[in-house]
C-alpha cells in the first residue's frame, strides 16, 4: 500500500522533464541533444540578422563594395586590383619594428596616419574588442586608460549582441553595440575569431567580420581600425584534433591581412611577438596553450605601443 | 561514457533500466554484464579486451584458490597478487605515449580483494564467470569505484531483486550525487583553470588562499558527487554499494580525514596492507615503517609523477607526529572532534583542531594539484608571500569573489552534518522531491550549454 509513495520522485521528475523540454523550446532541446553546435549557430546568425537587417543594409552597401575590391571577393586571382589602397607592401614603414614582414601598406601617398611608437594618452580614447585572450589583455596588460568591450566566448556572430551567457568580464555590461554608438574613440582594437572556428568555413568568417567591421565604420567614423591577428595557439593545443588548430588561423589571418588598407584600418600581426619560429605561439607563454601568463601579456602591449598609429 | 553527461542521464540508463526490469531474475547478470561491457568500451574501445582478459585471468585463479591445497593454494594468491599488481604498476610507469586504461586502479584493486578474501577463506571462490564477470566490471563502479569486496554484492548477484522502493531511493541518491558534481564541482574547476591560466607567479596571494579553498571543495565534490552517483546506480539495481566518503573536511586530525576520504581506497589499504604487515601491534618502529609503506603506495596509487609522492610523504609525515603526540586510543567513538562536552576550554580546542586538519589538508591538495615542481614551489610560495609576484593583479581576487563566492559558500555548507541530516530527510518528503527536481533539470541544463568537465580521478 505504501509503495506508491516511491514513485513520487520519478513523477516529479518527468513532469520537471516535460517543463524543461517546453521552456527549451521542444524541438531545439531535441536537436541540441543530437546536433548541440547547429543550435548555437543558428540562435546567433538568427539574432544578429533579426537586430540589424534594415540598419546594416543601407549604410553597409558602401563599405562593402569598398573591402570586396580589396580582398577580391568574387575575383580570386585578383588581389588588391581594383584599386591601390590594399596592395600589400612587404617591408612596411613602420617606426620602431623589429620584423620586417608584417604586412603594413603604406603605398597610398594620401595617407596622413603611420605606425610608431606610441605617446603617453594614446590608449585614452581606444576601445579593445574581443574574447577572453583580450580579457587578459584587459587584466594584466596595464592599459588603464583604454576601454575594453570583451568577454570570454566571444565570437563574431555574437559580438554586437547581448553579453555573452556565462561570463560577464571587462567593464561593460550592455550590448557593445549600444556601447559603440553611445560613446566616441579614436582607435578600435579587434582580436576575434577564434570561437568561431568550429562555425562556417572561411566565407562565413569573411563575410561575418567584414560586416562588423563596416558596422563599426558606421558608428566610428573617425577612428583608425586594428584588425589584431587572431593569436595562435601551442603546436601542442593545435594537434589535439579539434578545431582549434594553427593552419585554421593562419588561413583567417590571411584573409585579415588583405583588409589593411594603409589608411583607417591596420593589420597588426601580433603573433610575431608571442610566437616561436614555427608559427606556433610559444608553449612557455602558457599554460592552456591558448592564453598568455600574465607575466608575460606585456609581450602584446609592447608590440601594440610599438605599432600606434600616429600622424605623419 | 561518463555518468555526467546527457548520453549517459537522457539515453543509456533510462534504456538499460528499463531491460533490467523486464528481463526475468535470471537474465539479469548477463544485462548488467553486457551493459558495462558496452558503457566501458565506448568510452575507451582499446582496453576493453584488457578487461576481459583481467577477468579470466582472476577467475581461473579463483577457482585454483578454491582447492585445498596450501601449497597450490598459495601460488595462486602469489601469481594472482602479481600478475594484478605487475599490471597496475606497468601503466603507471608506461612511457608518455601511453596513458592508463579507465578504472584500471579501480578494478585491479578490486580483483586483488576477491583473491586474498578467498584465499583467507573469507568467502567462497566463484564458479559462475558470469556472477565474477559482473562483479569486477559492473558499470556503477568500474571507472571510478566504490572498491568493493566481493562479499558485499555475492548475495545481490546470486539474486538479483529489485524493487521500486531500491529505485527511488537510489535515483536520489544519483541526483544528489550529480547536483554535486555538475552544480558545485564542475563550477569551481573553472576557478582553478583561471588560476593556471593566469599563471601562480601573477596571482595576489588572497587569490591563492581562494583557489586552496576553490579546489579542496571542487576535488571533494567532484568525488562524492561521482560516489554518490555510483551508489545511487547500485541502488537501482538493487545493490549496496559501500560509500566513500563521510563527512571528511568535518575532522578533528588527519588520521581522522584520511578514515572519512576515499574511505574504500583506505580499507584496501588496512585490509590487505596495513594489517597483514602487523599495523600498529608492534613497536614504534615497525608502526612507523608499516605506514610509511602504505602512503608510499597510496600515492603511486595515485601518480608517479614527484608531486604525488611529496602529498604522500607530507601526509605520512603529520600522520606520524599526530600519533606521537596523541596515541590512537580505541574508544570506539568516529571523531576526535570532543562534540559534545560544552566545556569552553574544549569547544575552542575543537575549533582549532578544525582549522588544523583544513589547512594541512589545503596544502596537501596544492601539492596534488600541482604536477611541477617548479610550478608547485611557486604557487606556495606565493600563499605564503614568500615568493614576489609578477604582474599582479588585485582585481582578479574580487572578481574571483563575485563570480565564485556563493558557490564556495554553498560548497562549504554542503560539507557539514546538518547539510547532510537535511538531504536525508527532505528526500522524501514532497517540498524535498520538488527541490531535486529543479535541481536535476537545472543540471542537465547545465550540461547542454556548459559542455562535460572530464572527471578529475579518471586517469588513476
Amino acid at each position: 500500500m505504501k509503495k506508491w509513495k516511491s514513485f513520487r520522485y520519478i513523477v516529479f521528475l518527468c513532469i520537471g522533464g516535460m517543463i524543461f523540454s517546453t521552456m527549451m523550446g521542444y524541438t531545439s532541446a531535441i536537436k541540441e541533444i543530437l546536433f548541440p553546435d547547429l543550435l548555437h549557430q543558428e540562435k546567433e546568425d538568427r539574432f544578429f540578422l533579426e537586430k540589424f537587417a534594415e540598419e546594416l543594409s543601407a549604410n553597409i552597401q558602401g563599405e562593402k563594395n569598398r573591402i570586396d575590391g580589396v580582398i577580391g571577393i568574387g575575383e580570386p586571382d585578383g588581389i588588391g586590383e581594383k584599386d591601390g589602397a590594399g596592395e600589400t607592401d612587404p617591408i612596411g614603414e613602420d617606426i620602431g619594428t623589429e620584423e620586417g614582414n608584417d604586412g603594413q601598406g603604406n603605398g597610398n601617398s594620401d595617407s596622413s596616419v603611420i605606425l610608431g611608437e606610441a605617446g603617453e594618452d594614446y590608449f585614452d580614447d581606444a576601445v579593445f574588442i574581443g574574447d577572453s585572450r583580450t580579457v587578459g589583455l584587459y587584466e594584466y596588460g596595464g592599459l588603464d586608460s583604454a576601454t575594453f568591450y570583451c568577454s570570454s566566448g566571444m565570437t563574431l556572430t555574437g559580438v554586437f549582441g547581448p553579453p555573452n551567457r556565462h561570463f560577464k568580464d571587462g567593464n561593460w555590461k550592455e550590448n557593445i553595440a549600444d556601447s559603440l554608438q553611445e560613446n566616441s574613440f579614436k582607435k578600435v582594437y579587434i582580436m576575434i575569431g577564434i570561437n568561431d572556428m568550429g562555425t562556417g568555413d572561411l566565407d562565413y568568417f569573411t563575410r561575418h567580420y567584414e560586416e562588423m567591421i563596416s558596422q563599426i565604420r558606421v558608428w566610428q567614423p573617425d577612428a583608425v581600425i586594428f584588425v589584431q591577428s587572431i593569436m595562435n595557439v601551442t603546436e601542442e593545443r593545435s594537434g589535439k584534433g579539434d578545431y582549434i588548430n594553427n593552419e585554421g588561423i593562419n588561413e583567417r589571418n590571411r584573409i585579415l591581412q588583405e583588409m589593411d588598407n594603409g589608411k583607417d584600418i591596420f593589420y597588426l600581426d601580433i603573433n610575431s611577438a608571442v610566437c616561436d619560429e614555427n608559427g606556433n605561439l610559444n608553449a612557455e607563454y602558457t599554460s592552456d596553450g591558448v592564453h598568455l601568463y600574465a607575466k608575460y601579456i606585456y609581450l602584446w602591449t609592447d608590440y601594440l605601443k610599438s605599432h600606434a598609429a600616429i600622424e605623419k | 561514457m561518463i555518468f555526467s553527461s546527457i548520453l549517459f542521464i537522457l539515453v543509456f540508463l533510462p534504456v538499460f533500466l528499463l531491460i533490467y526490469y523486464i528481463v526475468p531474475v535470471s537474465g539479469r547478470n548477463v544485462v548488467l554484464l553486457i551493459g558495462s561491457l558496452f558503457f566501458y568500451a565506448y568510452g575507451e574501445p582499446r582496453y576493453i579486451f584488457l578487461l576481459l582478459g583481467s577477468i579470466l585471468v582472476n577467475y581461473i585463479l579463483g577457482r585454483g584458490l578454491g582447492s585445498h591445497r596450501k601449497i597450490w593454494k598459495l601460488f595462486c594468491l602469489l601469481l594472482g597478487v602479481s600478475l594484478n599488481l605487475g599490471l597496475l604498476l606497468f601503466f603507471k610507469w608506461a612511457p608518455g605515449g601511453i596513458m592508463l586504461p579507465l578504472g584500471v586502479s579501480f578494478y585491479i584493486f578490486q580483483s586483488i580483494s576477491y583473491l586474498v578474501d578467498v584465499y583467507r577463506g573469507d568467502i567462497a571462490s566463484e564458479h559462475s564467470l558470469l556472477r565474477l564477470g559482473t562483479y569486477i566490471s559492473m558499470f556503477p563502479q568500474l571507472v571510478a569505484g566504490p572498491i568493493v569486496t566481493y562479499g558485499e554484492v555475492e548475495k545481490q548477484l546470486k539474486n538479483p531483486k529489485v524493487s521500486i522502493e531500491d529505485f527511488d531511493q537510489g535515483l536520489k541518491d544519483f541526483t544528489i550525487g550529480l547536483v554535486m558534481k555538475v552544480l558545485l564541482a564542475d563550477r569551481l574547476t573553472l576557478l582553478w583553470k583561471e588560476i593556471s591560466t593566469i599563471g601562480y607567479s601573477s596571482i595576489s596571494t588572497p587569490l591563492a588562499w581562494l583557489g586552496v579553498i576553490s579546489f579542496s571543495l571542487q576535488i571533494y565534490f567532484d568525488f562524492f558527487g561521482y560516489s554518490m552517483m555510483a551508489v545511487g546506480l547500485g541502488r537501482m539495481l538493487g545493490f549496496r554499494l559501500p560509500e566513500n566518503f563521510h563527512l571528511p573536511y568535518m575532522a578533528c586530525s588527519v588520521r581522522e580525514f584520511y578514515r572519512r576520504w576515499h574511505m574504500t581506497l583506505g580499507r584496501w589499504f588496512t585490509k590487505y596492507v596495513y594489517i597483514p604487515l602487523g599495523g600498529s601491534r608492534g613497536n614504534w618502529f615497525r608502526t612507523i615503517l608499516n605506514l610509511f609503506i602504505v602512503w608510499v603506495m597510496t600515492s603511486v596509487w595515485h601518480g608517479t609523477s614527484v608531486n604525488f609522492f611529496l602529498w604522500g610523504m607530507l601526509l605520512f609525515a603529520v600522520i606520524v607526529i599526530e600519533k606521537m603526540v596523541s596515541p590512537g586510543k580505541k574508544t570506539g567513538s568516529k571523531t576526535e572532534c570532543k562534540n559534545g562536552n560544552t566545556e569552553r576550554k574544549n569547544r575552542i580546542v575543537t575549533i582549532l583542531k578544525h582549522i588544523y586538519v583544513l589547512l594541512v589538508i589545503g596544502i596537501s591538495w596544492v601539492c596534488f594539484a600541482i604536477t611541477d615542481m617548479n610550478q608547485l614551489m611557486t604557487y606556495l610560495g606565493r600563499m605564503f608571500g614568500i615568493l614576489p609576484g609578477i604582474s599582479v593583479n588585485h582585481m582578479v581576487f574580487r572578481n574571483a569573489c563575485m563570480k565564485y563566492g556563493v558557490t564556495i559558500l554553498i560548497g562549504m555548507f554542503m560539507c557539514t552534518d546538518r547539510a547532510h541530516r537535511f538531504y536525508k530527510k527532505a528526500k522524501d518528503n514532497w517540498l524535498g522531491m520538488i527541490l531535486l527536481t529543479a535541481l536535476f533539470w537545472m543540471c542537465i541544463w547545465y550540461l547542454i550549454v556548459a559542455g562535460n568537465n572530464p572527471f578529475l580521478y579518471f586517469r588513476f
